[in-house]
């Protein structure tokens, strides 16, 4: 039992939770919305960079980037289709109607990729990193890094500039946001789009660790919306925190429990923060910070 | 750059109440308009409905016309395109925003309007209060900061017409003076402005022209001389004594 191994495999994995959850935390911080197609998004990105890949023969790097211009543009496209909705805030209504789009893009992605599990190859995932006890891959480190510069670079862009200020603005009070000439259904589909190429992202960074599967989507927005709830709401911050400790709590757990309760633990977690302090859980103004 | 706003059969309903009536009311270009009347009269629905800008959604049935254009089912960013700007009654600001990002956090005018832009500068000129508080959250103002930051703002839009639903709410007696004076420079400047205010005394010292709005209707409308010898107005606002 190697406690400094399972630390280092709870840190990789709870950024990858941290990264896959970075945009829907924006969605539902800045514009109240949700998201359930999140999950199949993931799988998408995962899925367009595999094939990206594998019809062109481009490098890995290649079909990150296509990947994340895909799934900038799928968030965009679901905002257009579900305007109404994201406009009146209508989150019953949305949380069905994200259920089912993400049910369709599974479908379709079964269609177009097959049912067989793939590998999305990375030539990062070859090369791997030692010391003493501990080890871990290149592919790993630049996950951690890059979830790193993502969250970083989000809290600058919301904190100190222009957009930044006109998501803020949308967050307080989208009517009011109106009144000074934004159209507040642009603003929303930028959201869309970031939760999109973000999810893209993580996804391509995240895949190469493990054969991916268009059934894949499900288990991820599970565990992305426990991320979310934990890290309060929509806070960036929070989610971060909240990534990293389901990660490390995961990692423990399943080496030193066992592995195959880990998602029931999460969830026991979950309530067990819920109910000892609800009041820190509600989504707040200051969920840029 | 001023502008004239003409209403025409305006009906604003929630649900089956029509809440405003108003057949027939005119903002002549340059002037300052007042709009009083008690509570629950319509002031408010009648402003937000002019500048289709509302936390309710009422049905809104009638023709407005700034400088003779229809600009009635409008959406409110096209109100603003055109130089319509309204500043709503109370929380005109986001608490969340620093004073310097409620002033540059706008999509104002692009190109040649020939309407009268104000720069960020040009606000803290006008409110030199605002200055000194620039790396301030909104959240952390006074009243009297918070609706000079909100008519700052609007004024980035570059508009000829400002809706202002009182602007002097809550605000300590020489403040409100102060406001007043301001938005009446602002008039002078050229701009034309429709001002709903509850203070009868304060409205009556700047505006040119009242209207006096009861149940949704107009019920009367002078210059602020006629309206002051009014029956109507000295028996609800001013007292016996006046009279």
């Amino acid at each position: 039992m190697n406690v400094a191994q399972q630390l280092i495999n709870g840190i990789i994995i709870g950024h990858a939770y941290a990264l896959v959850a970075v945009g829907w935390t924006l969605l539902l911080g800045a514009a109240r919305l949700v998201n359930f197609g999140h999950g199949q998004m993931y799988m998408l990105g995962a899925f367009v960079a595999w094939g990206i890949m594998s019809a062109t023969g481009v490098p890995y790097l290649v079909a990150v980037f296509g990947a994340v211009l895909f799934g900038a543009l799928l968030g965009a496209i679901m905002q257009r289709l579900f305007l109404r909705l994201t406009l009146s805030q209508d989150l019953v209504n949305l949380m069905i109607v994200t259920l089912g789009f993400g049910q369709a893009l599974e479908g379709a992605a079964g269609l177009a990729f097959g049912p067989k599990p793939q590998t999305l190859a990375s030539p990062f995932q070859q090369i791997s990193f030692h010391f003493g006890p501990i080890w871990f891959t290149a592919q790993d480190a630049i996950l951690v890094a890059a979830t790193i510069v993502v969250f970083v670079v989000l809290y600058l862009i919301l904190n100190r500039t222009w957009v930044g200020a006109a998501v803020r603005m949308a967050a307080e009070d989208p009517k009011l946001t109106a009144l000074g000439g934004m159209r507040i259904s642009r603003i929303y589909m930028g959201i869309f789009a970031f939760e999109g190429a973000a999810v893209a992202f993580a996804a391509t960074l995240v895949a190469p660790r493990t054969p991916i599967l268009t059934s894949m989507g499900f288990d991820q927005v599970v565990m992305t919306f426990v991320v979310v709830v934990l890290g309060g709401i929509g806070s960036v911050l929070g989610s971060y925190v909240a990534g990293l400790g389901i990660g490390v709590f995961t990692a423990l757990f399943g080496a030193l429990v066992s592995p195959a309760y880990t998602t029931a633990a999460v969830f026991a977690l979950l309530i067990a923060a819920m109910v000892l302090r609800p009041g820190k859980l509600a989504a707040s103004g200051s969920f840029a910070r | 750059m001023s502008s004239r706003l003409e209403i025409s059969d305006l009906r604003i309903a929630y649900g089956a109440s029509t809440v405003v009536m108003i057949e027939h009311l005119v903002v002549e270009p340059g002037t300052l308009a007042g709009v009083i009347g008690a509570n629950g009269a319509g002031k408010s629905t009648l402003v937000n409905g002019i500048a289709n800008w509302s936390r309710a959604e009422p049905r809104i049935a009638g023709t407005i016309r700034l400088d003779g254009e229809d600009i009635t089912s409008l959406s409110p960013e096209e109100h603003v395109r055109r130089g319509l700007q309204l500043v709503p009654e109370g929380r005109g600001v986001f608490m969340g925003l620093t004073v310097e990002e409620n002033l540059t956090a706008v999509a104002g005018p692009s190109g040649e309007t020939g309407r009268k832009a104000y720069a960020v500068d040009d606000v803290y000129e006008l409110f030199p209060r605002l200055r000194e508080r620039r790396s301030n959250f909104a959240g952390s103002l006074s009243g009297g900061e918070r609706q000079m930051l909100a008519v700052g703002r609007a004024l980035r839009m570059a508009p000829k017409f400002l809706l202002l639903d009182e602007p002097s709410i809550g605000l300590a007696p020489r403040l409100v003076v102060t406001m007043l004076q301001t938005i009446r420079t602002l008039v002078e400047g050229g701009l034309t402005v429709l001002l709903v205010e509850q203070n009868v005394n304060a409205a009556m010292e700047v505006t040119d022209v009242l209207h006096l709005l009861e149940r949704g209707r107009v019920v009367a409308s002078g210059t602020v001389a006629e309206m002051r010898n009014d029956p109507r107005i000295i028996e609800a606002y001013l007292g016996a004594s006046h009279g």
